[in-house]
């Protein structure tokens, strides 16, 4: 099937659990007391994924959306390699750049511009790559003196605006965003979407998750509704969101 | 629709499968680029604000050498043949604090770096191993303070120096086994740190430091004497002090040692990757 050829991404019955053992012992010693009482060790699991299949192709828009705990959070990292799947394939073809829960590969004492070489070194830049691209990002996040201040005195919209802006420069094939555009102020979410149609316009596949609805329609040519783990629908956006959320009042400018 | 089924009919064993031009020095070459940052951090906190700031960390070894000096070279009538003491213990006791130093800061780093963890595509083994080469570095800067002070004493470098790069290697790797064990338990047992740290005392005693090792091994029985070299750090130790005054070392000893060296780097990064998948799993 040539369109298997295309596909940057494709998912096959991916499975992701969680297991919590109930009751673990916080100190060593209660470990070893435990141990000796022989105490029975039980679990609970929690699938949060369940049978996830799809694929992507070069320059496709995939959103997602689903109720908070469906696993879409979980879905994201379990494609991104942050977490091990339970059951399932995953193939990757390119570059990933990772656009998470806020604050992520920030250490909270590192500047701003310290925090990029980091950031940038996780999602797979070498130092060379972050010095010669350095000022575009501070310049597309657009923070002011507050690059230079320590990261744990930002505000939500700032992380934003710097994870963003090194997210866009890592030159991906492949860019995952979990549920943190609406953070930005509106001036800052119209440089995303501008940024964002750039990209798909290159060929970069998009993966975003969203609550705004209107988000979905606009950017994504697929969207996907996860419920409790598995897929609900999968399809136009306007169809999706309908299923999705059938009391939804569409807004047309 | 069904949301109800807990497990699926035909699981299939995760694999994820990585296609394109991407190859494996990308990953060693981004854990590489990761553990410099962090340790230049590292450090860079170490010595905010002064300019000698390091050798403020040879002030406590140094305060410690006079100390020791005093009690053993002159209260015990110690002596180690043909080296005066204090050169003696200076140059056990930097190697010394370069591997509990280094094993204690990794044994924190994975509390220190909780924002990095299992948040991103970030390997978490990165913050082990900035911990220990922080401290190799602090420890390499120390060195031309110690050739300096060994030269004053009439010591000079011999060929047996040579030696001491290989030593290097073994100490970072003894640092980076425990450091890696110690960083996957203490997260889970708080109150492990404060046994460690009670721990190290004891085995900075069990090892030749204060003491020559010579005064150990030739007055214990082979089997005792077995045990007490399977202490990676007197084999190490022994080594450092043949490099730098170009005393012989107990070729059988250090092999014991080696053995333990590597026998602690396998535990130590089992260890490791059974906690860091456990972590992943829930």
């Amino acid at each position: 099937m040539t369109d298997h050829a295309d596909a940057v991404l494709r998912l096959e019955d991916v499975w992701r659990r969680y297991r919590r053992w109930q009751r673990r012992p916080a100190s060593l010693k209660e470990a070893v007391v435990r141990a000796l009482k022989r105490d029975s060790w039980t679990y609970e699991d929690f699938w949060a994924l369940r049978g996830i299949s799809f694929e992507m192709r070069r320059g496709e828009t995939l959103g997602f959306c689903g109720a908070n705990g469906s696993g879409k959070s979980t879905l994201l990292k379990v494609i991104a390699n942050i977490l091990p799947m339970t059951y399932g394939r995953i193939t990757v073809k390119g570059k990933m750049a990772t656009l998470l829960e806020l604050g992520t590969g920030f250490l909270p004492d590192l500047t701003g511009r310290e925090n990029i070489a980091l950031n940038g070194a996780i999602m797979g830049l070498t130092d060379r790559d972050v010095a010669r691209k350095l000022d575009s990002i501070i310049d597309f996040a657009d923070l002011g003196d507050f690059i230079d201040s320590p990261v744990r005195t930002y505000s939500a919209g700032m992380f934003m605006r710097l994870g963003f802006a090194i997210a866009v420069h890592v030159d991906a094939d492949i860019v995952l965003i979990d549920e943190i555009l609406a953070v930005g102020d509106a001036e800052f979410q119209d440089k995303c979407a501008a940024r964002l149609q750039a990209m798909q316009k290159a060929g970069t596949a998009l993966l975003i998750v969203s609550h705004s609805l209107s988000l979905l329609e606009n950017l994504c040519s697929r969207v996907i509704w996860l419920d409790h783990g598995r897929v609900a629908a999968e399809g136009r956006p306007a169809d999706v969101v309908q299923q999705y959320h059938p009391a939804a009042v569409h807004i047309t400018a | 629709m069904q949301h109800d089924a807990v497990s699926p009919l035909r699981p299939i064993d995760p694999v994820y499968k990585f296609e394109g031009t991407a190859n494996i020095w990308d990953d060693w070459r981004k854990l590489a680029t990761l553990v410099k940052h962090l340790a230049a951090r590292n450090l860079a906190m170490r010595y905010r604000g002064s300019a000698l700031g390091f050798l403020w960390s040879m002030l406590n070894p140094m305060l410690l050498m006079a100390v020791y000096t005093f009690v053993f070279q002159f209260v015990f009538q110690a002596r180690v043949p043909g080296i005066p003491y204090s050169a003696f213990f200076l140059t056990g006791v930097l190697a010394w604090n370069f591997v509990s130093g280094g094993a204690m800061s990794a044994a924190v780093s994975l509390l220190d770096g909780k924002a990095l963890i299992n948040k991103s595509a970030f390997p978490r083994v990165a913050l082990p191993i900035s911990a220990v080469a922080a401290s190799a570095v602090n420890y390499l800067m120390t060195l031309p303070i110690l050739i300096t002070f060994n030269f004053l004493f009439g010591i000079t470098p011999t060929r047996y120096f040579l030696l001491f790069p290989f030593a290097f290697v073994l100490l970072f790797l003894t640092a980076l086994a425990i450091g890696l064990l110690l960083a996957a338990l203490i997260p889970l047992y708080r109150d492990l740190q404060h046994l460690v740290e009670v721990l190290f005392v004891s085995w900075f005693l069990l090892t030749p430091v204060l003491y020559p090792m010579e005064q150990v091994t030739q007055n214990l029985k082979g089997g005792l004497s077995f045990l007490y070299a399977m202490n990676p750090m007197v084999g190490l130790i022994n080594l450092v002090h043949g490099a730098f005054f170009g005393q012989p070392v107990s070729e059988r000893i250090f092999a014991i040692s080696l053995a333990g060296v590597l026998a602690l780097l396998g535990l130590g990064s089992w260890v490791f990757n059974r906690m860091s998948a456990q972590v992943a799993e829930g």
